[in-house]
C-alpha cells in the first residue's frame, strides 16, 4: 500500500490510563474503501483505539494518522471523519433535525435526502426529540447522520448495538454500498462477528491491548483450517507449514486451528491427517481468545509471522 | 463580604482537595502523562505575577506600614522582608516548574496567611527599631519671616546663626547656641504695640524636642528647649511679634515634621512708613497712583495687613485693594472677555507656581475683579469638565476648603504635601464660580442661574461618593438642589445614628444620621418644609447637642439650622431660645461670654427680635463684669440700629439693679462697672442718635462725666471717634470738645474730616485754631512727602 | 468570522436557561436598584458578574459529559468550536447586559427612578454608563481564567486540579490585595496590581485557546 493510498495509519500507538496500559504499540493501516472489522473482548481497547483515531484522545506514545496527518491535536481534516462512538450522545431535548443540521455544518456534502429517507424508513420523524426515541432508533439516527454526512472515513463503535437483524443488515449493506460507490473507508468495532464477516475486508483482533491478528478476511478464509491429526502428532510437524492458533486433544486425536503460512502450503496434507475443514470468523476469534498451545515459543513464532504478514 | 470569600476559600479548599485526592486514588481514568513544559511555564508565570503583586504589597508598606515614610533603616528591613518573601515564592514557582503546579498553587495560598503573620512580625520588629532609630534623625527647625523681608540676620541665644529663612536642626542649635539664662524681665524690655499686636526686641519660645515618636503609643518625654530669638537687618534691630506662634517638631509615625517658627517682624520705621502710605491714600481720597503702588509693593505684607484691618471702618480701602490688585496683575489691560480670560490664566499659572491660593489675598481681589469681565460660560464649562473628572472633592479637590461656619466657604489653602491631581489653580476657578453665583443671585434669584443649572448637578453627583460636595452645593443653591433635598428628605426619618458608619456625622461627641443632618441644614423650600415636618426631632437633637457642648464661649456651629427658614412659621431658634438661655445661664464657668453668646443667638434670629428681647437677656440677678469686659465687641454683635436702644435698656437695668442693692455689695460693684462700660461705649455706636446721647452725657453734670469726657478725648487721640461724633464735637460750643477732633483728623484725613479741619482753622478759639493749623501743616507736609519705600 | 448557526445554537442551548435567569435578574436589579450604580462599590454586582462568568464557563466546560463528547466528535475543527464557545459566552453576557445598557442609556432606568422620586435621578444617569464598562471589563478579566480552569482540568496530563487552584489563588490574592492596596496603597502599587491581573487573564485566555486544541473528550 503506497502512502498516498493510506487513509488511516497507526504507528506504535500506545495509550495508558493512570499507569494502566490499555493499548500498546498498535500499528495498523487502512486503505481507501476498505471496511476494517475490529474484534476483541470487552475492555481490550477497541473504543480507545477508535477515539485515538478520531482525535478524541491523545496518544501516550506513537501516533494515529489520517490521510498522512496526525490526528492529535485534531487536524483540519477531521471534517472528513464521521464517528459514532460509544458514550457520546446529544443532550436531552435535541431534535433529530438538529442533529442532522449540526452534521450538515461540518460537510457541505451532507445528503439530506438520504438522511430523511433513512429516518422515515424506520419511522423516525425529524421533529422527534432525542429522549422520545428507542435505543435502536437513537443508534440508527446517529448512524444515518454519519452515513449521510458524505464523510470519507466512518469510525463506528458497536454500530449495531440495539439494532434488529434487518436493520443491521441494512447498515452493513449501506457501508458496503458507500465503500463501493464512493470509496468510503469504515472502521467498525463490533461484537456481532457474523454481521461484520459479511462485509469486512480486513479483520483486526485485539488481545491484551495488542494486535493479535490483522489480515484480509479473504486470505483468512483460504489459510485458516481446523485439522484433526493423530494424537501422537508433534507440533514440530505442523509449525514449518502453519501457525498453530489453538490446539486441543480430544479422544484419540489432536484438533488444531492452524493458519498456513502460504496459500500453496494449504494444498499439502500433514502426515496422518484425519480431517480438515474451514473455520468461520467467529471460530477463529474464539480460537484467538483461547489460552495459547503449544508453548510460548510457537506462539511467538506465529505472532511474528502474523506481523510480517 | 471579602472576609466571607476569604473564609470560603480557606475552608472550601482543603475539603475540595481532600475529596479530589480520594476520587483520584479510586479512579482509573487519571492519565499519567507528564505535564508539558509550556503548561508549566504559563502556570508558573501566573503564580509569579500573583507573587509579584504580593511583593509589591509588602514593598509599598503592607498593612499599617504605608503611612510610615521609608527611612534608610526601614528600607533595609523591607528589602530583607521582600527578599524572604521572594525566596519563598521562588520556591513555589520552581516547585511548580519542576514538580507540581498544584502543589505550588496550594503553597501560594498557604503562604498568604504566613506572609501576613510574617509582615505583622516584621512590623512589630520595625516599630521597635523605629523608636530607637528615629530619634537619631536630626529634626529640622526653620525660622521664617512672615512678611517675606530678606536680609534678616537671626541670632539665637546670643549666637548669630545666619540669615532668615534659617534652616537648621535642633541638634545643631543645641550644639551651637546652648541655652542661656536671661533675667525674667530682660527679654520683654522695650516692647511696643504696633496696631493690635505687641512686638518685642527679643522673643522667647519654648520648643518641644520632638522626642515623641508616637509610634504604637510609645512616648518619651524630655525638657522643652528655650530659645531667645533676636533679629537684625543691616545692623538695625527688628522687633518680633510677642505672640510668636510655631508648629512644634514631630516624629509622629516616623514622619519628621520640621519645627517651623514663622516670625512676624516690624521696626518703628517700617510701621511709620506703612502708616504714612495709609495716610497718603486717605489724603488722596483713596485714589492711589503708580508711585503709591510701587512703594506699597516694597512693604507688601505690612500695607496689605493695614488695609485689611482698616476696611471695616473705612470701606473705601476696599477699592484701594482692588486698584492695587489690578496694577499688580496688569488688569488695566483687560478690555474684553478674552483678555480677562488670559489674565485669569496668568493668575492661575502664578498660583500653581506658588503652590497656594487664598481668596483673602491680593490675588483673590484680582480674581474678584476679573469675575465681572470674564466669559462666564467658559468658566462654567471648564469647572464642569474638571468636576466630571473627579470622584471625590475632598481628596482630589475642586478646591474648596471649609471654614468653621457651616455654609460659608473659606477658600484658604496651602499645599504642604503634594496632592496628585489637586492644583491651586482649581481653587481660583472655584472662587470664580462662587463669585458668579453671588453676582447672579444678587441680580435676581427668581430663576436658576447658570452655576445652579450646570455646576450644582455635578456637585450633587459627586456628593454620592463624597458628602463634602453637598456642602458646596448648598452654598450655590438652586432648584436642582431643592428638588434633590425634597426627595432626599422623604427618605429621612430620624437623626439617630445610622447602622452604616459611612452615613453618619460626628457632632459634639455623638454620631447622627448624615442624611437627617443635611436635610436639617438644607436651604430653600425643601429645607423649610423638612424643618417644619421634623421640628420636634430637630429640637430634641438641638437639646442633645447643647447638653454635650463642651464650651459655650461662642455660638456653636451646629446651631445654624435653628435660624434657617421654617415653612409657615418662625425659625426653630424661637422655640429653642428658652432652653438655650437656661443652659447658657446655668453654665457659670463661661460667665464672661454669657451675654455675647446669648446676643449672638438673638441677633441671628429673623425677623430680628426687638431691643427689649436683647435687654431681657441682660443678667439681672447675677451680673458679671466679664460680660462687658470688651463692650465694643459684645455690642457689635447687635445690629447697628438696635445698639443704642439695647445699650440704654441695659444701662437702665443696671441702674435698677443698683437701686435695690447695698452700695458696698459685690453685685452692686458689678452693676456699677457695667453701667460705666455701657455709657463709655455709646460714642462708639455709629449713629446720629448715639452721638446725641453721648453729647447729652458730656454736657450733663453726671458724676461720671469727667471720666466720660476723658474717654472721648482718648478716642479722638487714637482716631477712634465715629464720624457722627466728629460732626457733633466739631460744632459744639465748648472749644475743648472741638479740639478733641483735631488729632482724629490728623489720623484719618478723609475729605469730610479735611473739610472739618478747614472750618476749625477759622475757629474763634485760638488754641483750637493753633492745633488745627499744626495739623494742617502736618498734612501739607505729608502731602509733599515722597512715598516711603523699604530699602 | 464565519458563524455556523446550528453549531452556535447547539452550544448556546446549554446557556439558555442561565442567560434567561441572569438577564431577568440583571434587568430587574438595574431597573429597581435605588442607589446609583457604581460597580466596584456594589458588592451585589461584583458577585453577580463572578457567578455569571463562573456558571458560563462551567456549563460550557462540562468536558466529560456525553453531549460535550458528541459535539466534539462531529468533525468540527477545534478553532471553530473555540470561536463558537466564545461567541456563546459573549451572547450570554450581552443578552444579560444589553437590556441593562438600554435601561441605563436610554435612560429608562433614570426616568423610572425619577418617577419613583429617587433623589439621585436623573442627576446620576450620565455617571452610570461607567457601571456598564466596568462590569464588562470585569467579565473580560474573569471569563478567560474561568474557561481556562475547566479546560485545564480536562487535560490528559498530571495536575488536573491546578486550573482550579490557580483560579482560587487569583481570587484569594486579588481579595487579599484589593482590601489593602485599594484603600492604602500607592498609585504605583494599585496600577501594578491591576495590570498584573489583566496580564494573568490575557495569558490564561490565550493559553486556554492553545490547550483547547489538545482537549481530550470522552476519556
Amino acid at each position: 500500500m503506497t502512502e498516498s493510498n493510506i487513509v488511516m495509519e497507526t504507528i506504535d500507538l500506545t495509550r495508558d490510563f493512570g499507569g494502566k496500559v490499555v493499548l500498546e504499540d498498535v500499528s495498523l493501516t487502512v486503505g481507501p474503501g476498505e471496511i476494517l472489522a475490529l474484534l476483541g473482548p470487552n475492555g481490550v481497547g477497541k473504543s480507545t483505539l477508535l477515539k485515538l483515531i478520531s482525535g478524541m484522545l491523545m496518544p501516550s506514545r506513537g501516533e494515529a494518522r489520517l490521510w498522512g496527518e496526525s490526528s492529535w491535536p485534531p487536524s483540519a481534516e477531521m471534517y472528513r471523519v464521521a464517528c459514532v462512538l460509544d458514550g457520546m450522545s446529544p443532550p436531552y431535548g435535541t431534535r433529530v433535525s438538529e442533529i442532522m443540521s449540526l452534521k450538515s455544518c461540518v460537510s457541505h456534502r451532507f445528503d439530506w435526502k438520504l438522511a430523511t429517507s433513512l429516518c422515515e424508513q424506520h419511522q423516525i420523524s425529524t421533529a422527534s426529540r432525542w429522549q422520545t426515541l428507542s435505543k435502536g432508533q437513537k443508534r440508527w439516527t446517529l448512524l444515518v447522520a454519519a452515513l449521510a454526512s458524505g464523510a470519507d472515513l466512518l469510525v463506528l463503535d458497536e454500530p449495531a448495538d440495539g439494532l434488529d437483524v434487518a436493520t443491521r443488515r441494512e447498515l452493513y449493506g449501506l457501508l458496503r454500498e458507500q465503500s463501493n460507490d464512493r470509496g468510503v473507508t469504515s472502521i467498525v468495532a463490533s461484537h456481532i462477528i457474523a454481521d461484520v464477516e459479511r462485509v469486512a475486508d480486513d479483520v483486526v483482533i485485539l488481545a491484551n491491548g495488542r494486535v493479535r491478528l490483522h489480515s484480509p478476511l479473504e486470505q483468512l478464509r483460504d489459510e485458516v483450517f481446523e485439522v484433526e491429526l493423530p494424537i501422537e502428532t508433534d507440533h514440530s510437524v505442523i509449525t514449518p507449514m502453519a501457525e498453530v492458533i489453538f490446539s486441543r486433544r480430544a479422544n484419540d486425536a489432536l484438533i488444531a486451528v492452524i493458519r498456513f503460512r502460504s496459500l500453496h502450503l494449504a494444498e499439502q496434507e500433514f502426515p496422518g491427517e484425519i480431517s480438515r475443514h474451514r473455520v468461520s470468523l467467529e471460530d477463529l476469534y474464539l480460537a484467538y481468545r483461547q489460552p495459547q498451545q503449544p508453548p510460548a515459543q510457537a506462539e511467538q513464532q506465529g505472532l511474528a509471522n502474523e506481523r510480517s504478514h | 463580604m471579602y472576609e466571607i470569600f476569604f473564609l470560603a476559600a480557606v475552608v472550601i479548599l482543603p475539603i475540595y482537595l481532600t475529596a479530589k485526592a480520594w476520587r483520584w486514588s479510586t479512579s482509573t481514568s487519571r492519565i499519567n502523562g507528564k505535564t508539558p513544559w509550556s503548561v508549566r511555564v504559563v502556570e508558573a508565570s501566573t503564580l509569579a505575577i500573583l507573587t509579584s503583586a504580593m511583593v509589591i504589597h509588602v514593598a509599598s508598606g503592607g498593612i499599617g506600614m504605608v503611612t510610615t515614610p521609608l527611612h534608610d533603616f526601614v528600607i533595609r528591613e523591607r528589602v530583607v522582608v521582600c527578599g524572604i518573601l521572594i525566596a519563598l515564592a521562588a520556591c513555589w514557582i520552581l516547585l511548580g516548574l519542576w514538580k507540581s503546579i498544584s502543589l505550588a498553587a496550594v503553597g501560594m495560598i498557604v503562604s498568604l496567611p504566613i506572609a501576613t503573620i510574617f509582615i505583622s512580625s516584621a512590623l512589630s520588629y520595625e516599630s521597635e527599631r523605629f523608636k530607637k532609630e528615629i530619634l537619631k534623625i536630626p529634626v529640622p527647625i526653620e525660622f521664617t519671616i512672615r512678611e517675606e523681608i530678606d536680609d534678616i540676620d537671626v541670632t539665637i541665644n546670643g549666637v548669630r546663626m545666619g540669615k532668615a529663612p534659617l534652616h537648621t536642626t535642633i541638634e545643631e542649635l543645641e550644639a551651637k547656641a546652648p541655652p542661656v539664662t536671661v533675667p525674667k524681665d530682660e527679654y520683654s524690655k522695650g516692647w511696643k504695640n504696633f496696631g493690635n499686636s505687641t512686638y518685642l526686641p527679643r522673643a522667647k519660645t519654648r520648643l518641644d524636642r520632638a522626642d515623641k515618636v508616637g509610634f504604637r503609643s510609645h512616648e518619651e518625654k524630655s525638657e522643652p528647649m528655650e530659645l531667645y530669638v533676636q533679629l537684625e537687618r543691616r545692623g538695625q534691630l527688628v522687633m518680633i511679634s510677642g505672640s510668636m506662634g510655631h508648629s512644634g517638631p514631630s516624629r509622629m509615625f516616623g514622619n519628621i515634621q520640621p519645627a517651623t517658627i514663622p516670625l512676624s517682624v516690624i521696626t518703628e520705621e517700617w510701621h511709620r512708613d506703612t502708616t504714612t502710605l495709609m495716610e497718603k491714600a486717605r489724603l488722596a481720597d483713596y485714589k492711589i497712583d503708580a508711585d503709591w503702588i510701587s512703594a506699597a509693593d516694597t512693604y507688601f505684607h505690612f500695607v496689605r495687613n493695614a488695609l485689611i484691618a482698616a476696611i471695616p471702618k473705612e470701606p473705601q480701602f476696599r477699592q484701594v485693594l482692588i486698584d492695587w490688585a489690578k496694577s499688580r496683575y496688569h488688569l488695566d489691560q483687560v478690555t474684553d472677555a478674552d483678555s480677562a480670560w488670559y489674565a485669569l490664566e496668568a493668575i492661575q499659572a502664578q498660583v500653581d507656581k506658588k503652590g497656594a491660593y487664598q481668596t483673602n489675598s491680593l490675588t483673590g481681589d484680582a480674581v474678584e475683579y476679573l469675575v465681572e469681565r470674564l466669559d462666564s460660560d467658559r468658566a462654567i464649562a471648564m469647572a464642569k469638565t474638571k468636576l466630571k473628572r473627579l470622584s471625590t472633592i475632598s481628596v482630589a479637590g475642586f478646591g474648596y476648603g471649609w471654614g468653621s461656619e457651616l455654609g460659608k466657604p473659606c477658600f484658604s489653602t496651602s499645599f504642604q504635601t503634594p496632592q496628585t491631581d489637586r492644583k491651586p489653580s482649581d481653587f481660583v476657578l472655584a472662587h470664580v464660580i462662587w463669585q458668579l453665583d453671588q453676582k447672579w443671585d444678587a441680580q435676581s434669584n427668581d430663576h436658576d442661574n447658570p452655576v445652579e443649572r450646570e455646576i450644582v448637578p455635578e456637585l450633587i453627583r459627586l456628593s454620592y461618593l463624597d458628602p463634602q460636595a453637598t456642602k458646596l452645593a448648598v452654598i450655590l443653591g438652586g432648584s436642582t438642589l431643592n428638588e434633590f433635598n425634597r426627595r432626599q428628605q422623604r427618605l429621612v426619618y430620624s437623626f439617630k445614628e445610622n447602622s452604616d458608619p459611612t452615613k453618619n456625622e460626628y457632632l459634639e461627641g455623638q454620631y447622627i444620621s448624615r442624611d437627617f443632618w443635611q436635610s436639617l441644614n438644607a436651604v430653600g423650600p425643601a429645607g423649610a418644609n423638612f424643618r417644619k415636618e421634623h421640628s420636634y426631632q430637630a429640637l430634641e437633637l438641638a437639646e442633645q447637642l447643647l447638653n454635650k457642648s463642651f464650651s459655650l464661649t461662642s455660638l456653636p456651629n451646629w446651631t445654624e439650622f435653628l435660624f434657617l427658614e421654617v415653612e409657615g412659621r418662625e425659625p426653630l431658634a424661637r422655640d429653642f431660645w428658652k432652653t438655650f438661655r437656661d443652659k447658657v445661664e446655668a453654665d457659670r464657668s463661661h460667665s464672661p461670654w454669657r451675654l455675647s453668646v446669648l446676643w449672638s443667638y438673638l441677633a441671628r434670629i429673623r425677623p430680628m427680635p426687638p431691643a427689649s428681647e436683647f435687654v431681657a437677656a441682660f443678667p439681672k440677678k447675677s451680673p458679671s463684669y466679664g460680660d462687658f469686659n470688651n463692650p465694643e465687641q459684645t455690642i457689635s454683635l447687635l445690629p447697628v440700629d438696635l445698639r443704642l436702644q439695647v445699650t440704654q435698656g441695659c444701662i437702665a437695668e443696671a441702674a435698677k439693679g443698683k437701686s435695690i442693692l447695698q452700695p458696698n455689695s459685690e453685685p452692686y460693684g458689678a452693676f456699677n462697672q457695667i453701667e460705666y462700660q455701657l455709657i463709655r461705649h455709646i460714642p462708639t455706636i455709629p449713629s446720629d442718635a448715639a452721638a446725641d446721647v453721648a453729647m447729652q452725657y458730656l454736657e450733663t453734670t453726671n458724676p461720671k462725666s469727667t471720666e466720660f469726657s476723658r474717654q472721648l478725648k482718648d478716642q479722638g487721640t487714637y482716631g477712634q471717634l465715629t464720624s457722627h461724633m466728629v460732626a457733633r464735637l466739631a460744632t459744639t460750643s465748648n472749644p475743648e470738645h472741638r479740639s478733641w477732633v483735631i488729632p482724629q483728623i490728623r489720623i484719618l484725613p478723609s475729605s469730610t474730616n479735611r473739610e472739618t479741619l478747614v472750618r476749625l482753622l477759622k475757629d474763634e478759639d485760638p488754641s483750637v485754631r493753633e492745633s488745627a493749623e499744626k495739623v494742617a501743616a502736618e498734612l501739607e507736609e505729608l502731602r509733599r512727602l515722597p512715598y516711603p519705600k523699604l530699602k | 468570522m464565519h458563524i455556523q448557526w446550528p453549531l452556535f445554537f447547539w452550544i448556546f442551548r446549554s446557556l439558555s436557561l442561565l442567560t434567561l435567569i441572569s438577564s431577568s435578574l440583571a434587568t430587574a436589579y438595574v431597573l429597581l436598584h435605588d442607589n446609583p450604580l457604581e460597580f466596584f462599590l456594589d458588592v451585589n454586582a461584583v458577585v453577580f458578574v463572578i457567578s455569571h462568568s463562573f456558571l458560563i464557563s462551567l456549563l460550557l466546560g462540562r468536558v466529560r459529559s456525553e453531549s460535550f463528547a458528541f459535539l466534539y466528535s462531529q468533525g468540527f475543527s477545534r478553532d471553530l468550536l473555540w470561536r463558537h464557545v466564545w461567541l456563546a459566552t459573549l451572547t450570554s453576557v450581552l443578552a444579560t447586559w444589553v437590556p441593562c445598557a438600554v435601561l441605563i442609556l436610554t435612560p429608562l432606568r433614570s426616568q423610572f427612578q425619577d418617577w419613583m422620586q429617587n433623589p439621585w435621578f436623573p442627576l446620576m444617569a450620565p455617571a452610570e454608563s461607567r457601571f456598564l464598562t466596568r462590569s464588562l471589563l470585569f467579565y473580560g478579566m474573569l471569563l478567560p481564567i474561568f474557561h481556562y480552569e475547566w479546560i485545564r482540568s480536562s487535560m490528559p496530563f498530571r495536575g488536573r486540579v491546578s486550573g482550579h487552584l490557580l483560579v482560587i489563588d487569583y481570587f484569594v490574592c486579588g481579595l487579599f490585595l484589593t482590601e489593602r492596596l485599594w484603600y492604602f496603597g500607592t498609585d504605583l502599587a494599585r496600577t501594578s496590581m491591576f495590570l498584573g491581573f489583566i496580564t494573568i487573564s490575557a495569558i490564561l485566555g490565550l493559553f486556554g485557546y492553545w490547550l483547547h486544541k489538545r482537549l481530550e473528550v470522552g476519556a
